[in-house]
């Protein structure tokens, strides 16, 4: 279960997030959307700690995390997948998510290497386990990035436009691995691919701006006069392209 | 948790290698030369590279102010032996200690930075540490120090710092081997590719960087004690010259940095080097840079990255293996209920 509230992220004197509040429990996925340099990615930011806050709070299960810095909320359960991969260029696939299930949940000798395996068995790296990271492609290095999310994310995972790029097949893989994820993880997930999010989401948060516009059940939101006055071309390019 | 035969024979496989060439090289110096003078200097400025290579070759942080960690190693061994009479197992504990504490100050300052602001500030500070000892006349200012010999057995001297230093090498050498395979090392080396993300799968990044250094600086501090403890004397232009750097830097570029092998590779070419060229200075500095140049224009991995790239080949494993396919066939093949549990199973953590 994650709280937020009012959270604010000011860089200079243009606040590029501003006074968003909103829950996710457990078994829940809030996907989040609006157009680019909305915030999205400055909020997801805030909540693992990349950035520091201006100002509101964060509860993970209960416990506040504001201060906490990023390590230490991983080691809590939150897992982040970046819109642009941050791979362990010089370690293996295998290492890059060894370094997160020892770090993480902290699991050791066996467990951790039965626990990566597993992990890189869900998102489809696991006959790769051994190859260098660095030299992944760019599809195969969003699925690593996928695998390291999971390899901490106990509680919380947060997905950032993991989607953009993949073909229609691998969306449904993907879909069906976030929708498993969801039984017992609490997910926020950034994405472009409106059908995506509608497949997956239980509610749907509109940021633009820096300001939360709009939250509810997925087909109320996209339906919404709001969402297609924001959207307006943008959202007929993206149906024209799946 | 008890380690399995089959583990046990997995880690005797990794450490099998190194035992029998680093064995083979030490047999080498202790039983070919005549004199122990050059295996010891091998040893020391191999073990001081080594200590280097963990900071700037797995932890990222390219350092070019190493010289002040062998200086102020070498100082305090000294000043402790002298100033507080302290006997030699006492001083050289002395001198770590001192060491790892001044690379913890300069961690105040420099654990923010990375790139060429890391490498240039410490090269500084460096700097104004050997400037600040040629001053200061309790350390002897620009005079330097004698080492007082009277507390030391000069019959057996030159045999005991020799085995100082193999004892130093071939600690360090395993130390750094055993910690790149922990779990520290790990996280260490994830730091060193990208410690935003690092820090995103729980490692303490800063902290790890932090460490680092405090180990290579300990190392390079207890490398420069011995040294000048065989020369007995020490004066700032000498043991806080960046000549010593730059010998470190030649030896672990040249071998491969971020490898364990390199900078015993590295080493074996530096002194090559230096031996065929003793009487003619000049001749041995424009090859150090030649064999530089070539090394850095056809391997920029350096001469072990290259042959560890071309063949898989690795004496010091540090790499962790997936488990083996034997491993996963044994295991029945999940049903769909299986996996549901198992994507369960980890909220528990």
């Amino acid at each position: 279960m994650l709280e937020v509230s009012a959270i604010k992220k000011r860089y200079g004197t243009k606040t590029v997030v501003d006074t968003v509040s909103f829950t996710v429990g457990t078994s829940e996925c809030l996907g989040v959307i609006g157009p680019n340099g909305a915030g999205k990615t400055t909020l997801f930011n805030m909540l693992d700690g990349t950035a520091r806050m201006d100002g509101g709070r964060i509860l993970l299960d209960g416990q506040d995390i504001s201060d906490a810095p990023q390590h230490a909320r991983a080691r809590q359960g939150l897992g982040r997948a970046y819109q642009v991969p941050r791979t362990f260029v010089g370690l293996s696939v295998y290492e890059n998510v060894l370094a997160g299930v020892t770090h993480g949940p902290g699991l050791r000798g066996a467990a951790a290497a039965a626990r990566t395996m597993e992990i890189l068995e869900t998102v489809g790296l696991d006959a790769k386990a051994a190859l260098i990271a660095g030299g992944l492609p760019l599809m195969d290095r969003k699925r690593l990035e996928l695998a390291k999310a999971m390899s901490v994310g106990t509680k919380v995972i947060l997905l950032d436009e993991i989607a953009g790029g993949l073909t229609e097949g691998e969306v449904h893989a993907l879909i069906e691995i976030v929708a498993r994820l969801k039984q017992d993880h609490t997910i926020l997930w950034i994405e472009h691919i409106a059908h995506a999010l509608m497949a997956v989401a239980d509610r749907i948060m509109v940021l633009h701006f820096g300001e939360k516009l709009i939250e509810g059940p997925p087909a109320e939101v996209m339906d919404s006069a709001i969402v297609h006055e924001i959207y307006l071309g943008i959202a007929v390019d993206d149906t024209a392209d799946t | 948790m008890m380690p399995n035969r089959h583990a046990r024979a997995a880690l005797l496989g990794d450490y099998l290698p190194g035992v029998a060439i680093c064995g083979a090289l030490l047999a080498g110096l202790i039983w070919l030369p005549s004199d122990n003078r050059l295996p010891m200097e091998i040893l020391l400025v191999f073990a001081m590279a080594q200590g280097w290579n963990l900071l700037s070759g797995y932890a990222g942080l390219l350092s070019f102010g190493h010289q002040v960690f062998i200086g102020i190693g070498a100082y305090s061994l000294f000043m402790s032996m002298n100033a507080f009479g302290l006997p030699l197992p006492l001083a050289l504990g002395v001198a770590g200690l001192v060491t790892m504490a001044t690379a913890a100050v300069m961690a105040l300052f420099l654990h923010r930075m990375r790139d060429a602001y890391f490498s240039i500030g410490i090269w500084v500070m460096a700097d104004c540490v050997r400037l600040l000892i040629g001053q200061w006349d309790w350390v002897g200012s620009s005079r330097g120090v004698m080492l007082e010999s009277s507390k030391l057995d000069l019959t057996h001297f030159a045999d005991m710092v020799f085995w100082l230093a193999i004892g130093l090498a071939v600690v360090v050498q395993f130390g750094v081997f055993i910690l790149l395979r922990s779990r520290f090392g790990l996280g260490l080396m994830a730091t060193r590719d990208n410690d935003v993300a690092a820090a995103s799968v729980g490692i303490g990044a800063s902290r790890s960087k932090v460490t680092a250094l405090i180990l290579s600086a300990l190392i390079c501090g207890l490398g420069g004690a011995v040294y000048y403890l065989s020369i007995l004397y020490a004066d700032p232009s000498g043991a806080f010259d960046l000549s010593w750097q730059i010998k470190i830097l030649f030896i672990v570029i040249i071998g491969g940095v971020g490898t364990l092998e390199g900078p015993i590779l590295g080493t074996a070419l530096y002194f090559v080097l230096q031996q065929a060229f003793q009487d003619n200075g000049e001749m041995f500095l424009l090859l150090q840079g030649l064999t530089a140049i070539v090394v850095m224009v056809f391997a920029p991995q350096g001469i072990w990255g290259v042959i560890a790239q071309r063949t898989g080949l690795q004496i010091f494993p540090t790499r962790r293996r997936p488990p083996g396919p034997s491993l996963a066939a044994r295991r029945p093949k999940p049903t769909t209920e299986d996996k549901a549990q198992a994507a369960r199973a980890p909220a528990k953590g």
